[in-house]
């Protein structure tokens, strides 16, 4: 390895000539050294990764506007340019309108309600205690179950006629609502879903925030006598500001991207559109409809937008760790 | 902790009892389910009344298993290699980042992290189309590639993460003490390299195995479709007439190997999610 040449003369390198036949130096324009044998062996580590994520990533996300602009019915092999037109299309329809309505209502409960019931849940378990292990495994397993076999298994919670929420339901005499006709209540059911999923995650990431905190700092506030909202409002709370900006951020890129479990329990229905979020439009105009230039027009809209709330968040991260 | 009192004990208690049901209830509905006859399915009650293996009968040894074993064949298969692949390439370029000085380190880090913020169904189309007229839709290698872009950029993130923590030193000092550098690396570095690698690559393959997107749009047959997306196949559309005890047992039969893991490993998964979210 490159240990043993790595070592010899790194400061004094910059103040003595190269000895001869040690091999050339590249020398950037800050004036920094590097070693040719150590660029060399970074480039050709580096190099498979780079090749695989430029072409099977980069270079489709850019296919993706370029097909934007075109009329493209999937099936055949041309696509027909149109300039702005499928853009204007979605600015202006109204069913665009109910698509953003439901990404905006399934991203923002998915992500307030897996924060705050994560936090919550990482507060309670966060107790040196028998079979707290066990527990944790329980609460983080269903976040890395498939997404579709967690779809199907609350088809059968919210299934109406054996569903487990009719069964409950019904013994306490009340009727269940009809999640699989009434689009709210659909909506309802898939953001449930979709927590209940998150909430490992969310889960997780707290307890080890409130594992690395300073216990020195609970201490003196326990010997102030705060009561234990002051407690967690002033001593837990800016020591967890890290590991909330960082779900905020992945947790809002995650949620906006559901796609399996809304594809198992409601196809983006009822009435249509009902439970069809951004994504859900785009696989539907895609490879149902067969307008594949629409549905990249929605997933470049899509991207975008992203990539602005991102870029917004991590400026105010910036800014909030300035303070 | 000791001395807690018969209160704290009776809340833990509570707490821990809810929290299981939490984190059941949804498996209990698919497992009961599973064990139910078709004549049952209405019958309105949650719980099967005469339990019966018939349902994992008929995706293992009989009708349904032309469909559900090829899936499971797929998505093992694809996941595995997948994961193969991209631990290998990502140990590769995180300790490139972690322990070597070249050039363009960060532009480097921002190109591979900055895939992850790429929408996965905004390449889905573009992908289509290339892989129909190269002959990878519906094909193995059609999936491990795109595979690969979704493993490798939280791969890179958590194992050059756990590089930086590695004391490199131990390398030299066994050299010093007369270890070949292959011996050195081998004895040294790998013992505290390995958890890092296992962990990153439990994380690549569950995100493989649990895709679903590609897995739906860039397959048609037997010969690719992963077991989400053959789970999806029946779902939905037709509410009905799906073979709901089929879709149940499927569904417990693709999540028992996940929550095995997650039972068995959890500590370093878990370590492997927190890298650089709880430091900041």
């Amino acid at each position: 390895m490159t240990a043993d040449a790595r070592t010899e003369d790194r400061p004094v390198a910059a103040l003595t000539a190269p000895p001869p036949g040690s091999g050339a130096r590249v020398v950037t324009t800050r004036g920094q050294r590097y070693r040719r044998r150590e660029v060399l062996l970074a480039l050709a580590f580096l190099f498979p990764n780079l090749v695989l994520l430029g072409v099977f990533t980069y270079r489709p996300l850019l296919d993706n506007f370029r097909l934007s602009f075109t009329s493209w019915n999937i099936a055949s092999p041309t696509a027909q340019y149109i300039g702005f037109d499928n853009y204007v299309e979605w600015f202006t329809s109204s069913s665009s309108q109910t698509v953003l309505w439901n990404t905006v209502v399934f991203t923002g409960a998915a992500v307030v309600g897996s924060m705050v019931l994560g936090l919550a849940l990482a507060l309670l378990l966060d107790q040196k205690l028998v079979g707290r292990n066990a527990v944790r495994s329980l609460v983080f397993a269903p976040f890395v179950l498939a997404g579709a076999a967690v779809g199907v298994a609350f088809q059968f919670v919210f299934d109406p006629t054996f569903g487990l929420v009719q069964d409950v339901l019904g013994r306490l005499g009340i009727d269940a609502p009809s999640f699989y006709q009434d689009p709210r209540w659909a909506l309802f059911m898939v953001t449930t879903t979709y927590v209940w999923k998150n909430l490992g995650y969310t889960f997780v990431i707290y307890l080890a925030a409130l594992q690395g905190r300073r216990a020195e700092l609970d201490e003196a506030a326990e010997i102030d006598a705060a009561s234990t909202w002051t407690k967690f409002r002033r001593v837990t709370w800016p020591q967890l500001r890290p590991a909330t900006f960082f779900l905020l951020i992945t947790v809002l890129l995650n949620s906006f991207q559901v796609f399996d479990v809304i594809h198992t329990m409601t196809r983006g229905g009822p009435l249509g559109d009902g439970t069809t979020t951004m994504v859900y439009q785009i696989y539907q105009e895609t490879f149902v409809n067969l307008r594949a230039g629409y549905g990249a027009t929605v997933a470049s809209i899509m991207f975008v937008a992203l990539l602005l709330i991102t870029l917004a968040q991590v400026f105010l991260m910036e800014r909030g760790r300035q303070k | 902790m000791t001395g807690l009192s018969t209160k704290q004990r009776v809340w833990w208690g509570v707490i821990t009892v809810l929290v299981l049901v939490y984190a059941l209830f949804p498996v209990a509905a698919v497992a009961a389910t599973s064990f139910k006859r078709p004549s049952e399915l209405n019958s309105g009650t949650f719980l099967p009344p005469n339990p019966t293996w018939g349902n994992y009968e008929q995706i293992l040894v009989g009708d349904a298993q032309g469909l559900f074993l090829s899936a499971l064949r797929n998505s093992v298969g694809i996941s595995l290699i997948a994961t193969a692949i991209a631990v290998v390439l990502a140990t590769l370029a995180a300790y490139a980042i972690a322990r070597l000085d070249f050039p363009g380190k960060r532009v480097v880090l921002t190109t591979a992290l900055g895939v992850s913020i790429f929408p996965i169904i905004s390449l889905v189309t573009p992908l289509f189309n290339v892989w129909r007229s190269i002959g990878l839709y519906d094909t193995w290698a059609g999936l491990i590639i795109p595979y690969l872009s979704l493993t490798l950029p939280i791969s890179i993130w958590t194992l050059s993460a756990f590089f930086r923590q590695i004391p490199w030193e131990l390398e030299q000092a066994a050299q010093v003490d007369g270890a070949t550098s292959w011996q050195a690396f081998r004895k040294a570095i790998v013992p505290l390299a390995a958890p890092g690698v296992f962990t990153t690559a439990l994380i690549a393959f569950f995100i493989a195995w649990n895709d679903f997107v590609y897995g739906i749009s860039l397959t048609s047959t037997e010969a690719a479709r992963p077991v989400p997306a053959a789970l999806a196949f029946f779902t939905g559309a037709s509410q009905f007439e799906e073979p709901t005890g089929s879709i149940s047992a499927a569904a417990v039969v693709v999540t028992v190997p996940v929550v095995v893991l997650v039972l068995l490993f959890q500590r370093q998964i878990v370590s492997g999610l927190t890298q650089g979210a709880v430091k900041g």
